[in-house]
């Protein structure tokens, strides 16, 4: 189910707010792990039961840990929960790699990806891991660990939760105003910029993925666009996500904190996909070693943590292409390159960034590296398109304010600014006068998009 | 207001409007069709372990969701104020409005889709027609043609030179200079009757006809067409007014899909959602018209889209028949079982809608 759908907005949410909230404290957790299940089921029929095998292994294996804390135990349950991810995420891709090393003709399997595997497998890694490591409780209640894994606000595209962080909201949850009021506000914005930006961009990027009308500046234009699709698309859901379980009383942690305003790759990876990269640096990076180990180590590590990154967004090259881009950005920001961009202004140093990252999610977005590599040397007029046409000055004019709104929200101006009106009082006043009108607002018009059945892909959820 | 009082006006706003309208949505009475979409809607799917096992039963209800949804109507409207006033979109549904038309943007020229039609077109030819017919073809203007301002057009020129390299055994009669905006509906891809007597005559100039213009105007009915549902925020209306006269009024029409026989105009079709079908009935394979005061033996066949059924009844007068046949309904396999082609005058009406998305003709 899609947190952007009729179907979640106008009947499964108010339908489990109303029973969670009217139900006695102690039954809450059962109420969220049914309505987790639901909401699971509605888009993943078959698929529910992988999930639910996945969590009873997890829950025995966690507890088998903690009695022995022996390592094996711990290999053996992260290898499963690994290795069931790698058979419904990667089996193909590694068929058709050996069909094309070997010149076999090994037949693919089409396994449909389970959707939000590779988010609660990392949930699941995460929890086991952290009761070796006795950094956790063990969880004998199967239903609160159940409640955790399948959690429906974060299950199916994060943000990557960790045990630790909601273990004690599993227990004991505060309910009051302030934390569902900010609840609604994150997710009816999220709802806006998923729906009122991230799509109408991705039909953007899909008018020019569809015409053989190309320009110099349409390559620009569905660079620039993707880019901010990308963003809006997944911060989208992560806002969506910290909205609906701050109502729930749940405190997830930030997963965005506008990435296109760094000032170094390094700086970018700790502002986007936050849960992610913390995920590889705690669990991978650092066991590795880290940087603890010497340079040639913690190229070596940051070489393993950046392919690991790409191969998780998918099982295609161009994924591991585009962790692998990232990885050596990082290894040459850390050892030379960095010292040299603190000495630069702001403003290039942005430039710098925003350019390597949108480069990076054309391979990102690419169905080959080939169209990948079209699609880069078109930015520089390689491929003998004309600088402008018909076609480009069509769809720049009908998408500008769209593009504009995008710079804009990709960036903290708004926030700051309201943050610093609300330090005056009667300036306070009148923001929080607007806020619900602009909060209904958003949720009408989105409703209004929605009915219309208009283009609503989540790009995520293909990870 | 301060936070506090503005945390629970929030919360209660927000509760009430999700929990109102999932009321009102499990309270409304469903509707079966949408007059403006023009389709029949989702009902709620039927439910059964294995619907419900293989994803089927909510899919459907996704779609029963939208469909349904209490208010649709308003919403759409206020998506496509909200892309055309705020966001300055250039088009909604790929529909903008232009000197108070709506008008439909068709785009790009897609040559396989004119390489389909002349294929079809050149069995036909092959499979019945010789040198005893005398062999003439239109091509009808979308309205995106007559639009000067900075919208996505078709390559005109190329679409026609296309057809005229591939039609060779045709003559191609082109009326584009006998036709501007205003000869088409506000709300409605297609063109009005009444403005429709310049085409007729430059055909029957090219098909040595000879045509009265003595035609009776009459309002028959208020429409709005296909366009005012995809852009619903548009005010404006149509009329469908038809010409007639003795000749049109005298003339029967034989449907052979439903064995029965009915006027020229279908009066009958004034209460339908699309009520462009009182002209010829609509979409209907193949019809005879009789014209009792037509030349012995002088017969028309006519191989149609939608804009021929308001053209054909102009070109009646001299003919004691015309048959009009769409291949989009019919197979043109089997036609000989229906029409005999000899020594016989054949139009072929299609329109740049059709020509740039034939995949409909069989």
């Amino acid at each position: 189910m899609l947190f952007t759908s009729i179907s979640f907005l106008y009947y499964f949410l108010p339908i489990v707010i109303i029973f969670y909230f009217i139900i006695p404290k102690k039954m809450r957790n059962f109420i969220l792990l049914i309505s987790s299940m639901v909401f699971y089921f509605y888009g993943e029929p078959k698929y529910i039961f992988l999930m639910l095998a996945e969590i009873l292994i997890a829950y025995i294996g966690a507890i088998l840990i903690d009695k022995y804390k022996k390592k094996s135990l711990l290999i053996a349950s992260v290898s499963i929960h690994i290795g069931l991810l790698c058979i419904f995420k990667y089996t193909d891709f590694i068929i058709l790699n050996i069909n094309q090393i070997l010149n076999t003709n090994l037949s693919p399997l089409r396994i449909a990806l389970p959707i939000g595997i590779s988010f609660y497998t990392f949930q699941i890694l995460s929890y086991v891991i952290d009761v070796y490591k006795g950094k956790v409780k063990v969880q004998r209640n199967i239903l609160k660990l159940a409640t955790y894994i399948s959690l429906f606000p974060q299950l199916i595209a994060g943000p990557i939760v960790r045990y630790e962080t909601i273990e004690s909201k599993l227990d004991n949850r505060n309910y009051n105003f302030e934390n569902f009021s900010y609840g609604v506000r994150r997710f009816t914005i999220g709802l806006g910029k998923k729906v009122l930006i991230a799509n109408m961009l991705g039909e953007l990027c899909k008018q020019f993925t569809g015409t053989d009308e190309k320009s110099i500046v349409l390559y620009w234009i569905f660079a620039i666009s993707y880019m901010l699709q990308i963003y809006f698309d997944f911060s989208s859901y992560s806002d969506m996500a910290i909205g609906l379980g701050r109502i729930f009383g749940f405190h997830f942690l930030e997963n965005f904190n506008y990435p296109y305003t760094s000032k170094s790759i390094t700086e970018f990876w700790r502002r986007w996909h936050i849960s992610l990269s913390s995920w590889f640096k705690d669990y991978v990076y650092i066991p590795l070693g880290g940087n603890r180990e010497g340079l040639k180590k913690q190229i070596r590590n940051i070489l393993i943590v950046w392919g690991l990154t790409g191969i998780w967004h998918g099982a295609s090259w161009n994924f591991v292409i585009w962790g692998a881009l990232f990885g050596i950005i990082l290894i040459i920001e850390k050892v030379f390159l960095g010292k040299y961009l603190e000495k630069l202004p702001t403003f290039f140093r942005r430039i710098y960034v925003l350019f390597v990252v949108m480069i990076s999610f054309i391979i990102f977005n690419a169905e080959s590296i080939g169209e990948a590599w079209k699609n880069i040397i078109g930015l520089f007029g390689a491929n003998g398109e004309n600088l402008i046409n018909t076609y480009t000055k069509y769809y720049l004019r009908s998408y500008t304010v769209i593009i504009i709104a995008g710079f804009i929200g990709a960036t903290p101006l708004l926030k700051n600014i309201i943050l610093k009106l609300k330090k005056n009082e009667k300036a306070n006043n009148i923001i929080n006068l607007l806020e619900p009108l602009y909060i209904i607002s958003i949720l009408l018009v989105v409703t209004a998009y929605l009915v219309d059945n208009s283009y609503n892909p989540f790009l995520y959820f293909r990870f | 207001m301060n936070d506090r009082i503005k945390d629970i006006v929030v919360t209660i706003s927000f509760l009430f409007v999700i929990i109102v309208i999932l009321i009102a949505n499990l309270i409304k009475a469903d509707t079966e069709i949408s007059l403006t979409e023009r389709r029949r809607l989702q009902e709620f799917p039927k439910f059964s372990i294995n619907e419900l096992l293989t994803g089927n039963f909510f899919e459907k209800f996704e779609k029963y969701s939208m469909d349904q949804f209490v208010r649709k109507e308003a919403l759409r409207s206020l998506k496509t104020n909200i892309e055309m006033k705020v966001l300055k979109k250039q088009d909604s549904n790929n529909i903008y409005e232009y000197d108070q038309k709506l008008i439909e943007q068709i785009y790009p020229l897609n040559e396989k889709s004119i390489m389909n039609i002349t294929n079809k077109m050149n069995e036909i030819y092959q499979s019945y027609l010789d040198e005893t017919n005398e062999i003439y073809y239109i091509i009808v203007p979308d309205k995106n043609y007559f639009v000067n301002d900075n919208h996505l057009k078709l390559d005109y020129t190329k679409l026609q030179n296309t057809m005229i390299n591939n039609l060779e055994w045709a003559e191609y009669i082109n009326i584009f200079d006998c036709l501007d905006l205003s000869c088409y509906y506000a709300t409605d891809s297609h063109w009005k009757q009444e403005r429709l007597q310049k085409v007729a005559n430059k055909i029957s100039a090219n098909m040595n006809l000879k045509l009265h213009e003595d035609y009776e105007e009459k309002k028959i009915v208020d429409f709005k067409g296909v366009h005012s549902g995809q852009f619903p925020i548009s005010t404006e209306t149509d009329e469908i007014r038809i010409l007639t006269n003795e000749v049109i009024e005298n003339c029967t029409v034989y449907n052979y899909e439903t064995n029965t026989t009915t006027k020229i105009y279908d009066l009958g079709k004034k209460n339908s959602s699309d009520k462009y079908d009182i002209y010829l009935s609509g979409a209907v394979p193949i019809l005879k018209i009789e014209n009792p005061n037509g030349i012995l033996n002088k017969e028309l066949i006519v191989f149609r889209d939608s804009y021929g059924s308001s053209l054909v009844p102009l070109l009646v007068e001299e003919y004691q028949n015309v048959t009009v046949i769409d291949t989009r309904y019919v197979s043109p396999k089997i036609l000989d079982k229906y029409v005999e082609f000899e020594n016989k005058d054949i139009l072929f009406i299609y329109s740049t809608l059709l020509i740039n998305n034939s995949i409909s003709l069989k």
